[in-house]
């Protein structure tokens, strides 16, 4: 026969009397040991199939998965810590290497920076390869911690960030943590001397100090405007050609006097090659930096 | 209104203003102002936190002076309505409220056994039924043999399902309830109530001026959990933990946290229950304009959706203006909120009105009154 | 005109390639534990270093067919063996419920039948795709982050108390109801931590980057799942045989809406999984009430009022199924899909998931694939679901008769072997023995296994609004 289970000060009192009371010990006995719904007078447990007198390890099993859970995550921790990404050249990255953290280092070899959406986008080159490095949304954060020390054009850069693959974009690194960044060494270009830049130099960025030799214009097939710089160190000479939109990014005194033959200047510029003769690519026009005119 | 509906009408309300949306729109993008906050999702936490108060912590605290547990191999229907009978007299002679608890019988992981209370003026029945699932559905043969399924008890005083307290904030919500709705319908009865699966159910029992013990369901919902008042206290430490953090626009988090809180006890006030609204200075529960019932799934799901499409034309003329907002967006607002608002909210309740219409065909008994709201359907999760 | 038309119509290599992915994942997903992303990583190395395998043309198709296959037939070892992935928590209940009662063939094929009326959603929405998605991709876009953290609180606050509150004193109260929300906060917490760690330094060896979640996720669902089952002696009864399914043509209208709902969830929004959309969906779209249990006249001896259970509390059981399987192709195939929606605003497409992730780096959509890709989703699906009628009738057979423990035992066995081949040897496996600690909380403690989503959500979360480099800081981790 049963009765409800009662509490209250007098109702219960003169109730609980006469009322065996359904033992809560018994309830604890009939709750699965697996997901704990309560299973009555069943063998097994109607939510996930367990048997319910199978009990005895439940409890320390719960246990190992708290305590395993805990230990798990401080040895992940752990070994997070210790970790050191690996170094890693950028000809070797591979479809496997998708979300990789690797460290590459290399020079750059081109880097916009954007105030408007607080991103920096550059492009490192370690002699195997090259890889974009995109910071977005980070310009903001980069300097607070680099100060003016952030990077530039020529810099040997390390950095640490995690691989992203794509067959549409090619090899690019994100880059989020400023502290995961490293400027190995500033302007790690040389100066050359003209006479001494052969076709082999080509895909290499050196200084060149040197004056203005002739300066001409023509058009292309296509229509676009060449200006046409040659330069001269007294050891040779080299032809600088410049694109309609670099000369126009030119300060407006620099694009004058390059027009004048004696003007110095001094270039930085990557070394390509036109009709097997070597000739100079400004690295970039727009910065005095890297293209002035010497006084 | 079930949780999810006060969840997300938080979050519209929030998107309603436009500093929120810019300080939340992920610092990538070119828009004014735009910093990846979270701010919002406080107005959801606090849209739903009325309820989260109430069902998880709340009712864990309350002591009522009797608990029935029934005994899950066989449970007594006559002991069952003693216990209740006993708890209306114990309320009307010593004139303090009685608090009872009702336990669900469960059989296992997935049965309960289901039983249902039906008050009558100065009696009550109870009746035990079929086991059910956690879904409700009874298996069919289970029920008890004749002679244990029912019983009735009395009891010496005379429930009522209205209260005679009625304060100045109580008689305004009923003048206004109708001036809406028109005169409250007379004579009133105090629905039965099944007890089956997940949680207990509890009444208040408390003798009144006339004599008669008004009966009070879920007396420990919405009460001070319900206040516009609590609102703001709670958003205090949200205004200082802002502050101390240094965030901008600190002053903003705050008031958002309060706006989905405020918004939840406003649409719970067009319901019945109401709530106590100006609680701790009105302790009383207020009762609700009862336009709507809390369960209603129309209810629901209109209101859902309209915050969902409001959502996403608030953040869009607000942040990115692809859709309307600016000259070169796609189409103008009023046309967004014909087309994507008001035309699929009236095919829904055409198509509503259809389905409805057929259930009602089948309908031939008086409906079971309806769950408490905020807790969601017996989703399987 | 025509000559694009001509494109987007599938060669015959490109069926074959179909076909063959088809099978391919039908045979693979009948293996308890194993994954369709873990063969498809596997199948994505093969390919790069022997690309003459398939041909660039036909490699998405035959990836999307393997997608398509595996999203019908994983229902089979889900529904008859208990096994459950990430995406389980739509249909892994009721399913099992229904095997208990011996209606295992009405579970499998009304799961089944919900994938293929998801199949048909996603063609007949093209327009929509292709129209209005975009608009609302972008628009939403920016605000990924805290649309996220929205799904992030409403999931740990929707997660009510199972228990009825018994106990003397309102903490004994408190803690009885409360021990499924305790271990339902506690393995978010965990799991959210180890995300927060794993991400901000993956330990993984670079060689096997691309698939450094998959160890974890066996750890926290496949694992869990195996030792659940080895541990409480499943034994599914014999199954009834039956020439119709329990269900009527208008269960599909009430379980499209759900289903579309939670599909778009889990195929949109990162690191939400079937099972955490299918449980925002029931909250967002539940009509259960619209006929609600009523009081009629008595109808047996002893009653006082007959307690009449209307039809829409029966339908909710098909209803979980039919919208489940809608969820699961949406969440597996829509967000492939998404990769293919090539427009002016979305000039890279919408996709995500598992998939999307592993093809990146051999594969790019272009214009013209999309037709392509929903003639391979209904070829595919077709085909599928046929091989799901099939199994299905094999299983009901069967089942009562298999020794589960050993294909329990043997998958246990695979599912390590993959981790040790392709998912960071040792140090993948040690990662998988932590995760199952986490994992292991949800068995024994009866709350959402989905918590253990909180892996992806947070870090993403945070990742987005811009924060991962601060708490990368805050766990010395940089």
């Amino acid at each position: 026969m049963g009765f409800p289970r009662l509490e209250g000060y007098q109702a219960a009192s003169e109730v609980m009397a006469e009322i065996p009371t359904p033992s809560t010990p018994a309830r604890k006995a009939s709750v699965c040991p697996v997901c704990e719904y309560y299973a009555g007078v069943t063998g097994t447990c109607v939510r996930c199939g367990a048997r319910i007198n199978k009990s005895i390890s439940v409890r320390a099993a719960r246990k190992i998965a708290i305590a395993g859970s805990v230990a798990g995550i401080a040895l992940l921790w752990i070994a997070a810590y210790l970790k050191v990404p690996p170094h890693i050249n950028i000809g070797d990255i591979s479809e496997p290497m998708n979300n990789a953290l690797v460290r590459v280092e290399g020079l750059v070899t081109r880097i916009d920076y954007s105030e408007e959406d607080n991103s920096f986008r550059m492009t490192l080159n370690d002699g195997t390869g090259q890889i974009r490095i995109n910071a977005i949304n980070r310009l903001r954060a980069f300097r607070r911690v680099h100060g003016e020390k952030m990077p530039r054009l020529r810099d040997r850069l390390a950095v640490t960030g995690v691989l992203s693959i794509s067959q549409a974009w090619g090899n690019s690194m994100f880059l989020s943590i400023p502290d995961r960044m490293e400027i190995l060494a500033r302007d790690a270009v040389e100066d050359k001397d003209i006479g001494e830049i052969t076709l082999a130099d080509e895909g290499s960025t050196y200084w060149i100090t040197a004056r203005v030799q002739s300066y001409r214009e023509f058009t292309t097939r296509s229509g676009g405007l060449i200006h046409m710089v040659r330069l001269s160190d007294g050891t040779g000479s080299i032809d600088m050609p410049l694109f309609e939109t670099q000369y126009e990014s030119l300060p407006e005194d620099t694009g004058n006097r390059i027009r004048l033959r004696g003007t110095e200047v001094r270039v930085m510029a990557n070394i390509g090659s036109y009709r097997d003769e070597p000739q100079l690519e400004p690295a970039d026009p727009s910065d005095p930096y890297y293209f002035r005119v010497l006084d | 209104m079930k949780g999810m509906t006060h969840f997300v009408s938080g979050v519209a309300a929030a998107t309603f203003i436009p500093q929120v949306v810019r300080i939340s729109t992920s610092a990538r993008f070119a828009v004014e102002g735009a910093a990846g906050s979270f701010i919002i999702v406080l107005a959801g936490i606090f849209g739903m936190l009325p309820d989260t108060l109430d069902f998880k912590f709340n009712q864990f605290f309350q002591k009522p002076l009797f608990k029935v547990d029934p005994e899950p191999s066989s449970p007594d229907p006559a002991e069952i309505a003693a216990q209740f009978a006993r708890a209306v007299n114990e309320a009307g002679r010593t004139g303090k409220e009685v608090r009872i608890q009702f336990f669900p019988i469960q059989l296992s992981g997935n049965e309960w056994r289901q039983y249902c209370i039906f008050f009558d003026k100065k009696s009550v029945s109870v009746q035990v039924n079929e086991i059910v699932s956690t879904s409700q559905i009874p298996v069919p043969g289970t029920a008890p043999p004749a002679d244990k399924r029912s019983a009735t008890a009395e009891f010496d005083y005379e429930l009522k399902p209205r209260s005679e307290k009625v304060d100045w904030l109580n008689s305004s919500v009923r003048l206004l309830r109708r001036l809406i709705k028109g005169p409250d319908k007379p004579g009133k009865k105090i629905p039965p109530t099944t007890v089956d699966i997940l949680s207990s159910t509890m009444f208040g029992l408390e003798k009144e001026p006339d004599g008669r013990v008004y009966f009070n369901w879920l007396p420990w919902h919405r009460t001070w959990t319900h206040s516009y008042l609590l609102g703001l206290i709670l958003s205090v430490p949200v205004f200082l933990g802002a502050y101390l953090l240094g965030v901008e626009n600190w002053s903003l988090y705050g008031g958002v946290a309060f706006l989905g809180f405020a918004v939840h006890l406003t649409e719970d006030m067009t319901g019945h229950i109401g709530g106590s609204i100006l609680w701790p200075l009105m302790r009383q529960r207020t009762e609700g304009l009862e336009l709507f019932k809390a369960s209603d799934p129309r209810t629901n799901f209109s209101v859902i959706y309209a915050a969902f499409i409001l959502i996403i034309f608030n953040i869009d003329r607000f942040s990115t203006q692809l859709i309307t907002g600016a000259p070169e967006s796609a189409i103008s607002w009023q046309l967004f909120l014909l087309l994507f608002l008001a035309l699929p909210l009236l095919i829904y309740f055409s198509v509503m009105k259809k389905i409805i219409a057929a259930v009602r065909k089948e309908s031939e008994g008086e409906p079971e009154p309806e769950e408490p709201d905020g807790t969601g359907d017996p989703l399987i999760d | 005109m025509l000559s694009s038309y001509a494109a987007a119509v599938p060669d015959a290599v490109t069926i074959l390639y179909v076909i063959l992915g088809t099978f391919s994942g039908a045979l693979l997903c009948l293996i308890p534990a194993l994954h369709i992303y873990n063969v498809a990583g596997i199948a994505m190395l093969l390919w790069a270093t022997a690309r003459h395998l398939i041909p660039y043309y036909a490699l998405a198709p035959f990836f999307m067919s393997l997608v398509v296959s595996y999203s019908f037939l994983n229902t089979i070892p889900m529904t008859f063996l208990g096994a459950a992935d990430e995406s389980a928590g739509a249909t892994l209940l009721p399913s099992l419920s229904l095997v208990t009662k011996g209606r295992g063939q009405d579970a499998a094929l009304l799961t089944g039948l919900g994938t293929m009326a998801g199949v048909l959603v996603l063609i007949l929405l093209y327009p929509f795709f292709w129209y209005i998605w975009p608009y609302i991709a972008r628009a939403t876009g920016p605000h990924l982050h805290w649309i996220l953290g929205l799904v992030i609180a409403h999931y740990i606050m929707s997660e009510w108390p199972k228990g009825a509150g018994r106990g003397e004193t309102p903490f004994k109260r408190f803690r009885e109801a409360w021990r499924n929300c305790f271990a339902g906060i506690l393995t978010f917490t965990l799991a959210a931590v180890f995300g927060l760690i794993y991400t901000a330094k993956p330990i993984m060896p670079v060689e096997s980057s691309f698939q450094n979640i998959m160890p974890v996720f066996i750890g926290f669902f496949a694992i869990p799942s195996i030792i659940q089952t080895l541990i409480s002696d499943y034994r599914p009864p014999r199954q009834h045989i039956s020439r119709k399914i329990n269900a009527g043509w208008e269960d599909f209208g009430f379980g499209a809406v759900p289903g579309f709902v939670g599909g778009m969830l889990a195929a949109y929004l990162p690191a939400v999984t079937a099972g955490i959309g299918a449980m925002i969906a029931g909250h967002v779209t539940n009509h259960r009430n619209i006929s609600r249990a009523e009081f009629r006249d008595p109808q047996s001896p002893g009653e006082i009022k007959h307690l009449h259970t209307p039809e829409m509390y029966y339908r909710q059981e098909r209803l979980f199924l039919i919208s489940g399987g809608m969820i699961k192709i949406m969440y597996y195939v829509g967000a492939f899909l998404m990769l293919f929606i090539l427009t002016d605003l979305t000039p890279y497409g919408t996709g995500r998931g598992g998939l999307t992730f592993i093809l990146r780096p051999v594969f790019t959509a272009e214009p013209g694939d999309f037709p392509v890709m929903l003639g391979t989703i209904l070829l595919s699906g077709s085909l599928a679901f046929l091989l799901l009628i099939v199994s299905t009738k094999l299983m009901v057979c069967i089942v009562h008769r298999l020794n589960l423990k050993l294909i329990y035992i043997s998958s246990l066995i695979l599912v390590f072997l993959i981790i040790y081949a392709v998912g960071g040897g040792w140090a993948g496996i040690t990662v998988s023995l932590a995760t199952t600690c986490i994992g292991m909380i949800p068995v024994f403690y009866g709350c959402r296994r989905s918590h253990c989503m909180a892996v992806l959500l947070v870090p993403i979360a945070l990742n987005m609004a811009g924060y991962g480099d601060a708490v990368a800081r805050f766990l010395r981790l940089i």
